[in-house]
This record gives structure tokens, C-alpha cells and sequence, in this order.
């Protein structure tokens, strides 16, 4: 008998091996996967999908819902219930580090590599309060929430931008049923590295950005939008508004917690724009953890979107909800941002880049956005893939934020111009005439 | 409602271009041309006013009260159909030539059998033909109603052409936006878009200046003019007979009437921020839009001629906005416009034994001063959407409103005639709420309007819109007055206008 159950469970301890061999698993031990800092920091190359799903899936592959599994530690709440409802992601391209940027942006951020200081109400400076940061990214390794949004914050690699794009609203049929067209100018008048002057904007050195969006159609609409001025110290000066009204002719000052209320309805709010366009005074940050993350390959294998519109070659998953792009994984910081103030959102989760793998606009890549009540409530991820090859930058054709619980969606399709040259004093309220009718 | 008007072919037509339109698959973005430089949109609408008041005491009452046109209330008093084209045309970024064009068919008092007939279209002043009116039918017309190209050279953009000028913030309230005199002629101001669709363009010349930085201090400083060169077009009021008349003069032919065409008028603002708070310093030189009339008297008879002018105005003009960060978030702004020498319509009377008033125009100093709060706030938890607020209290004053009289009640023999003041007091003051919330991605849209004179007059004005797509627009109003400010005896107070509740009905598809 004893003989008999030696032999018992060497079997079971033989089979218990074989059966962890056999079976699929999460991949190869952890043990061969670099740490995401060390990634970061150079001492290591950046894992694909392909090594971080042990070889199970390939360049080209479909994920969806039936081998999620594969790669879910490494997908976002909102990815996972996306993948649930139906969007399906191809494994595309990681991106080169450092290679997203113009070379000017790395240079001015190893200029000013170490000098950059971060105070209590979120505003960065150059070595000591007042001087402004000059531009590129203050916080190569964040030690907190603060200072990764920071860079959020100060680490723009353009210097203005013009858009021209249509919000689609899709219903939960996976139909397109509402566009809205929208034009975008940004010009930021400090942290200028491309196109003089560099760093501030003389007399403009108050402020951070400059914005006119004025809706381009339907008729209705046409020429509505905002004049907001955002201030380099968010704490120390509140944003400027004025809205112009077609219907009355009249620009009107406004109140600003219209950044909660979605663009002309859509699930994109005003202060989504770029992960999190409010000023930052009214947040709480908090570093989660550096973790690999999936996200939009930076550059797609063909364009996907022309004239503000996605082209038919695109595949789209459930209807038109879902846009099939290529993903890439990408070390991303996990910060939780809880608001201050009351607002219709409890918190967001964004998911901002690392040094290396910095896009010029959008270091906040990524976001799950939750309800007051905690729950999951939508997605926000780039359409990323488009290339400015006299740049050398990685630009997005747009976003889309999908509300999970009532599966709505608005995808904000743009073609975006970088560094067209604006003025600080072309953003202004003539421009808002200018557009409007 | 007239069977006879389903025969007119008129009618079909119509029927059959909505129908078509709505057929045919068109861009939410309208047309566009020549590498996208071109874009043309624009919309079909059909409204319908519906009178829930009374009949109109200025047409139904017998002169000398009224015009005694009309015995019975009519049910209708706004039936009209509008072809809206804009064209929009950019060759460059700093070369734009804008044109919109309307064609209106008014169908009143064709499906209305209670109104007198009256000119819907009616151009009250001959000048109106530089306007760009085709014809001189009651019922349908095309007009080129806005015409103006822009030029934009950096800091300096100006605009030429027939256009809308808007200065000022305030809702249903014209404190600064004083350029443009108004039609008044077809739904008088009761247009849900307030004056946009009634403020009448003039050929004007307009430039605004941009500094490079801030100057003095003062961030986004600019200075705007404007020019015009002789285009004046006086207000546009209702002909007699129409549902909004609000005369019981049947419009017979003035004396004289001062020839304003071909005077200019001019005006400059100056605006910026200091720090957080935007501001505007405005003047005008300008000429009334409304009339005035001036008679002789002719001792012991009525008074002769009936002469109106427009006498020139100087209208000095501040505003100031600013916006309270957390928690406060609220938007606010102050206007006013001071007039130095605004006139005011008297009706004065002679001495005994002349028992026949005459009437004349003084002037005395006016200052018209509106400010307003403006706040985004969830009302409702459930709606992602933000309700709306607009809070706004507006007044006017008037110095030496003891010297403007009228005419109440007639001579007595040997006693003149019974006089008040043209303005009962020395001020004239009102608060609007406007609210509106919007929900299932602006596909539905509440909103309510509601004026309230602390005197005892009130206006509501509720409406609901349903946009499902890209193209039609419904949208669903009522509008109704009451109070007893001053036994609804003063046309200064809302109440006087009880018997102009209505309710509207429009559908617009627009490409």
C-alpha cells in the first residue's frame, strides 16, 4: 500500500508538470519579459506582442474577444470591455524609441535635462520659479503623479497646429446617424522648440495655449465655438472662454465648466481633448505603476483617414463602431486622476507615454474614464498612425471615446497640420469672425 | 382656412421641394466646389404661428383706436416658407466672399380667411430697393441678403459688403447691438433666433485691428470700425392688417419724411482684457432707426403736416465681462449705452382754446444698462449634458421723464386734452432667465425663455427642438404674455401684449 501512493503521486506530480506544459499559459515566464523601466531607461529592448503573448500571436494577427486572454495584463479596463464589445485590434509595429519627435525635441530635452522643477500647484519652471520651461520633456523619470502629468502638461513637441476634422456619432447599432465638422487652431506661446521664438512668445508669456474650434458644419452650427486662453499656471490664473453663437451673431463670455460638457453632444468633452485639457489645478495624480500597455501603432500601413474622413479601406468592427487599427505595446505610465471639484466624471485612468516613445501631441495616449457612482464608463484612444515627414513626428488622425455602458460612440476624425506658423494674436476674437458666418 | 389655397399651384410646388429634399442624399457638410474652396448649405423651413392671444385691437378696433380691417380672430398669424442659400467661397486663407440668399413665400393671408389683406412683403421705405429685393409681390420674393467679402491681412481684417454687425452679449436684449436697424415687419422680434434672422444688413465697411502683444497692460487689444456710407434703412414695422401691427395709422402719406439716404454713419470700439476681465468701449454715430414725427399746430383747428425725421444720435457704450473660476463658475457681463440725446415721441398740447394736440419729439438723456450671469451646471445627474443658465437684468433710464408726455383723453370743452408721461417712470426694468438643457447627444434640446418686469408684466416663451440627424430640424414654441402693469395700458410694459400669446410650429431640412 505505502509503495502504491509513492507512486501515486509521483504520477500526479508528473502529470501536474506535463499539464502546465501542455496547456496554454500567459505566455513565457516573466522571468524573460524587461521590466518596462528598464525599457525606459535603455538597458533593454522593448518586448513585442508577439514575445509577450509567448509567440501565440503574430504580426497580422486578429485579437478579439476569443484571445483576449493572451494579452489582457497588458490592455486597459476600457480596452478589455471594448475587445468585450466588439472591437478587434491587429498586431501592428512598435514604434523605434526616441523616433516620434523631431530630433530638436530630444536635444532640448537633454539640454535641459535635470533642471526642470516642479511646484506644489503643478507648474514647472526652468531651475527656479518664473523662469519659464523652454520646452521638451522636464521629468525623464517621474517619481509621481505630479510630475508624469506634468509632462503631460509641459512637454508639447509642436508648436501650434491647425485641424480640420468630423465628429461621427454612431449609434449603438454600430450606425453612423450625426456628423458635426470641426476646425481646430492651437498655437502655444511657450514650450516652443520648432519654429521661432523658441520658448516664449514675448508679452504672451502669461499664458500657455491659445485655442479657437469653431464647428464647420451643419449650417446651424457653423462658426460656434470657443476662444479659450489657458494660462502657463493654471493655479495661479483660471482659463479665459468666450463662445461665438451664430444663431444670436454674438460672441459671449462663458462659464468654464462647459470642459465638462461634450462637444456639440458627443461623448468627447471639451476637456478630453489631449487626455485631459482642464486646468490641471482642479486635479488630483496618481502614479499607479509603469506597465506595458496596448496601444495604436504609430504609424499605420496606409492612411486612414483623408479629407476628415475615414477611407473605405478601413475595417470596422460592429457597424461602424469600432475602427480596426494595428496595436503596438508601449511602457506607459498608469496615472489616476481624481477631480477636485464636482464633475461628471469620479475619475480617469490615463495611460501617458514614456521619454522614448513621446508623441508631440498626446503624451496622455490613452484614457478610461469612470462614472461618479466608480463604474466603467467609456474609453478614450487615439486613431493613431498618421506620419509628418517634414516634422519628423508622429500626428493621430483623430480620436474616438465609446461609452461603454449606453455603447455610444463619437469618433473625432482629423487630418492635422503641425507647426503652421500661427501667430499668438491669430487666435483671437477676429479669428472667431473670420470663421464664422 | 381658404380651400381655394390648395388649389394654388404655389402650394404643391412647395410640398413637392420638401419632399424632394428630403429624398434626395445629400452631405451633412452641403455642397462643395472647386477643391473644397466653394461650399454652398443652406436650408428649407416651413413655419407656422398660431394666435392663442385675441384678436388685434389695432386692426379690429374702429378708428381713431384702430383700423377696423378686421372683425373676426384670426387663427393664423404667421404662415411662411424660406429657400435659404449660403454661398461661401475662399480662394485663399485671407480672400472670402460670403453670400446668402432668401427666397420667402408667405402664405398669411392666403390660409387665413379672418386678416385683412395686407402687403407681407412690404417695403415701408422706397429706399429698400438697394437692398436687393426682387419685385414688389405681397407674398413671394428673393433677396440677396447678406453679400460681403473678407480680406484678412494679419493683424488687420476688414470686410466689405452688406452685412450684420453685432456688438454686445445680452439675451432678447439690444443694449450695444445698435448698428443694424430691424425688420419688425413679418414676426416682429419674436424669432426663437432673436435678431439674426430680422437684423436688417447694411452695405457697410468694417475693419478690426489686432495688436501683435499686449500694450499697457492690456491683452488682446483691438480697435474695430465701421463705415457707412449712406445705406439707411429705418426699422421695418408690420403693415396695417398684419397680426403684429402695432399702429392703428393706416399708414397714410407723411407730409414730409427726412431723406436719410446717402448720410453716413460711423463707429469705433476699443476692446481687450486687463488681467481677467474683458472690456469694450464703444461710440456711434448713428441715426434713428424708428421715426419721429413732428406736427404744426394751426390754432383753432387740428394740427397740420406730419413730418417725421430721423434725428441723429451719439451713443457713447461700455462692457465689461468676466469670468469666477471654482466654485463659483459663473460668467458675467455688464453693458451699457449712454445717449445723450435720445429722442422720444410727445404728443403735446396748445394753448387754451386750441383743443388739438400735436405731436412733437424732445430729447433728453437715456442710459440703458443690462447685466447678465451665465452658468453651466448638471441639473440632472443623469444627463451627461450640462444645463444652461442665463440670468439677466436690464433697465432703463430715463432723465426728465416727467417732460415727455402724451395724449390719454380728449378735450372737454374748454379743458385740453388729458395728458401722461410717456414713460410712467423714471426707469423701465426687467430680468430674463433663459434656460436650456439638451439631451441623447443634443438630438433633443428644452428651452425656455422667460422675461418678468418687476411692474407687473411677464413674457414665457418654452420651446422643445428634435434634431435626429444630419438634416431635418423640428422644433415646437409658445409664447404668451400677461401681468397688469399699469391696467396692460402701456405698450413700454409686457402686459400690454396678452393678446399676442401664440404658439409655432417650424421644420427645417437643411444641407
Amino acid at each position: 500500500m505505502k509503495v502504491l501512493k509513492i507512486s501515486n503521486y509521483r504520477f500526479l506530480i508528473v502529470l501536474m508538470f506535463s499539464f502546465f506544459l501542455v496547456l496554454p499559459g500567459p505566455g513565457i515566464s516573466q522571468g524573460a519579459i524587461p521590466d518596462p523601466a528598464d525599457v525606459v531607461s535603455g538597458k533593454a529592448e522593448l518586448p513585442t506582442i508577439e514575445q509577450l503573448s509567448g509567440g501565440k500571436l503574430k504580426k497580422g494577427d486578429i485579437i478579439d474577444k476569443n484571445n483576449i486572454d493572451l494579452v489582457k495584463e497588458y490592455c486597459s479596463a476600457g480596452t478589455l470591455e471594448a475587445v468585450n464589445q466588439g472591437m478587434k485590434m491587429t498586431v501592428g509595429t512598435n514604434p523605434e524609441p526616441y523616433g516620434a519627435c523631431h530630433p530638436s525635441y530630444f536635444e532640448i530635452t537633454k539640454k535641459y535635462e535635470g533642471k526642470a522643477i516642479l511646484e506644489p500647484d503643478g507648474s514647472v519652471w526652468l531651475e527656479k520659479r518664473g523662469v519659464p520651461w523652454p520646452g521638451g520633456i522636464p521629468f525623464l523619470d517621474p517619481k509621481d503623479g505630479n510630475e508624469v502629468m506634468a509632462c503631460v502638461n509641459y512637454a508639447i513637441g509642436v508648436d501650434d497646429y491647425h485641424t480640420d476634422g468630423t465628429l461621427r456619432f454612431v449609434d449603438k447599432n454600430g450606425k453612423v446617424y450625426k456628423r458635426i465638422g470641426n476646425s481646430g487652431l492651437v498655437v502655444w506661446t511657450n514650450t516652443r522648440t520648432n519654429i521661432e521664438p523658441l520658448g516664449s512668445w514675448p508679452g504672451y508669456e502669461d499664458q500657455m495655449y491659445r485655442r479657437i474650434a469653431p464647428l464647420t458644419y451643419p449650417l446651424e452650427v457653423r462658426g460656434q465655438g470657443p476662444f479659450v486662453v489657458r494660462y502657463y499656471n493654471s493655479a495661479e490664473k483660471y482659463d479665459t472662454g468666450f463662445m461665438y453663437f451664430p444663431a444670436f451673431k454674438r460672441t459671449m463670455r462663458i462659464s468654464t465648466t462647459n470642459y465638462q460638457d461634450g462637444i456639440g453632444g458627443s461623448d468627447l468633452t471639451h476637456g478630453d481633448a489631449r487626455g485631459l485639457s482642464e486646468p490641471f489645478s482642479q486635479w488630483n495624480f496618481k502614479l499607479l505603476r509603469l506597465r506595458y500597455v496596448l496601444i495604436a501603432e504609430f504609424k499605420a500601413p496606409f492612411p486612414y483617414c483623408i479629407d476628415s474622413k475615414p477611407v473605405k479601406e478601413l475595417i470596422f468592427d460592429e457597424g461602424q463602431r469600432w475602427p480596426r487599427f494595428g496595436f503596438c505595446v508601449l511602457p506607459m505610465y498608469e496615472v489616476e486622476c481624481t477631480p477636485k471639484v464636482k464633475h461628471v466624471y469620479g475619475k480617469k485612468i490615463i495611460y501617458v507615454a514614456t521619454a522614448p516613445f513621446a508623441k508631440p501631441l498626446g503624451q496622455a495616449a490613452m484614457m478610461d474614464m469612470y462614472d461618479r457612482q466608480g463604474k466603467l464608463w467609456k474609453i478614450y484612444a487615439p486613431h493613431n498612425g498618421d506620419w509628418s515627414d517634414e516634422w519628423h513626428s508622429a500626428q493621430p488622425w483623430g480620436v474616438f471615446v465609446s461609452d461603454l455602458q449606453s455603447r455610444h460612440t463619437t469618433q473625432f476624425w482629423f487630418n492635422i497640420k503641425y507647426n503652421v506658423g500661427l501667430k499668438a494674436n491669430d487666435i483671437s476674437f477676429k479669428a472667431l469672425l473670420k470663421s464664422s458666418r | 382656412m381658404k380651400i381655394k389655397y390648395l388649389r394654388d399651384f404655389k402650394v404643391w410646388l412647395m410640398v413637392l421641394v420638401f419632399l424632394f429634399a428630403g429624398a434626395v442624399s445629400v452631405q451633412a457638410a452641403g455642397y462643395s466646389f472647386m477643391d473644397g474652396k466653394l461650399s454652398i448649405g443652406g436650408f428649407l423651413r416651413q413655419q407656422i404661428n398660431f394666435n392663442m392671444g385675441h384678436i388685434n385691437p389695432y386692426n379690429s378696433n374702429p378708428p381713431p383706436n384702430g383700423l377696423g380691417l378686421q372683425t373676426d380672430k384670426n387663427s393664423i398669424n404667421l404662415c411662411r416658407t424660406w429657400l435659404i442659400l449660403e454661398f461661401d467661397y475662399r480662394p485663399t486663407n485671407d480672400l472670402r466672399f460670403f453670400a446668402k440668399l432668401r427666397g420667402i413665400y408667405d402664405q398669411t393671408n392666403l390660409i387665413e380667411d379672418d386678416l385683412a389683406e395686407f402687403d407681407a412683403l412690404a417695403l415701408s421705405t422706397k429706399r429698400y430697393g438697394t437692398t436687393m429685393r426682387l419685385g414688389e409681390d405681397e407674398h413671394i420674393t428673393g433677396e440677396v441678403w447678406e453679400l460681403y467679402g473678407d480680406v484678412d491681412l494679419g493683424d488687420l481684417w476688414m470686410r466689405f459688403g452688406r452685412q450684420q454687425i453685432v456688438w454686445g452679449e445680452m439675451v432678447s436684449a439690444r443694449i450695444l447691438d445698435i448698428v443694424n436697424p430691424l425688420d419688425k415687419s413679418w414676426h416682429f422680434v419674436y424669432e426663437p433666433e432673436e435678431y439674426e434672422n430680422i437684423r436688417i444688413p447694411l452695405w457697410m465697411a468694417r475693419a478690426i485691428y489686432t495688436f501683435e502683444r499686449p500694450m499697457i497692460g492690456i491683452n488682446d487689444l483691438y480697435i474695430e470700425g465701421f463705415y457707412n456710407p449712406g445705406d439707411f434703412v429705418p426699422t421695418n414695422m408690420p403693415q396695417p392688417g398684419n397680426p403684429y401691427n402695432t399702429t392703428p395709422s393706416a399708414g397714410e402719406q407723411k407730409a414730409w419724411v427726412q431723406d436719410r439716404r446717402g448720410d453716413h454713419e460711423f463707429g469705433f470700439r476699443v476692446g481687450g482684457r486687463i488681467g481677467q476681465v474683458g472690456f469694450t468701449l464703444n461710440y456711434a454715430y448713428l441715426y434713428t432707426d424708428d421715426g419721429y414725427e413732428k406736427q404744426s399746430f394751426m390754432p383753432p383747428g387740428p394740427p397740420s403736416g406730419d413730418f417725421v425725421y430721423y434725428p441723429q444720435i451719439d451713443v457713447y457704450g461700455i462692457s465689461l465681462n468676466y469670468a469666477f473660476g471654482n466654485p463659483i463658475n459663473i460668467a458675467t457681463s455688464l453693458e451699457v449705452a449712454h445717449y445723450p440725446d435720445m429722442p422720444w415721441q410727445l404728443a403735446m398740447t396748445g394753448p387754451p382754446p386750441n383743443a388739438f394736440p400735436a405731436l412733437d419729439f424732445t430729447t433728453v438723456k437715456q442710459t440703458d444698462i443690462a447685466i447678465r450671469f451665465q452658468r453651466f451646471t448638471r441639473v440632472f445627474p443623469f444627463l451627461p449634458q450640462m444645463m444652461n443658465f442665463n440670468l439677466q437684468y436690464q433697465v432703463r433710464l430715463v432723465d426728465d421723464h416727467e417732460d415727455l408726455k402724451i395724449v390719454t383723453g380728449p378735450a372737454i370743452g374748454e379743458i385740453p386734452p388729458a395728458t401722461g408721461n410717456r414713460t410712467e417712470k423714471e426707469y423701465n426694468d426687467a430680468f430674463a432667465l433663459s434656460v436650456s438643457q439638451t439631451w441623447n447627444h443634443n438630438t433633443y434640446k428644452a428651452a425656455c425663455t422667460t422675461l418678468w418686469q418687476p411692474d407687473g408684466g411677464y413674457s414665457i416663451n418654452p420651446s422643445l427642438s428634435y434634431s435626429p440627424g444630419d438634416h431635418w430640424r423640428f422644433m415646437a414654441s409658445l409664447r404668451w404674455w400677461g401681468g397688469n402693469a399699469f391696467d396692460k395700458a402701456t405698450k413700454g410694459w409686457l402686459s400690454y401684449f396678452t393678446y399676442q400669446d401664440e404658439a409655432m410650429l417650424r421644420v427645417t431640412y437643411q444641407f
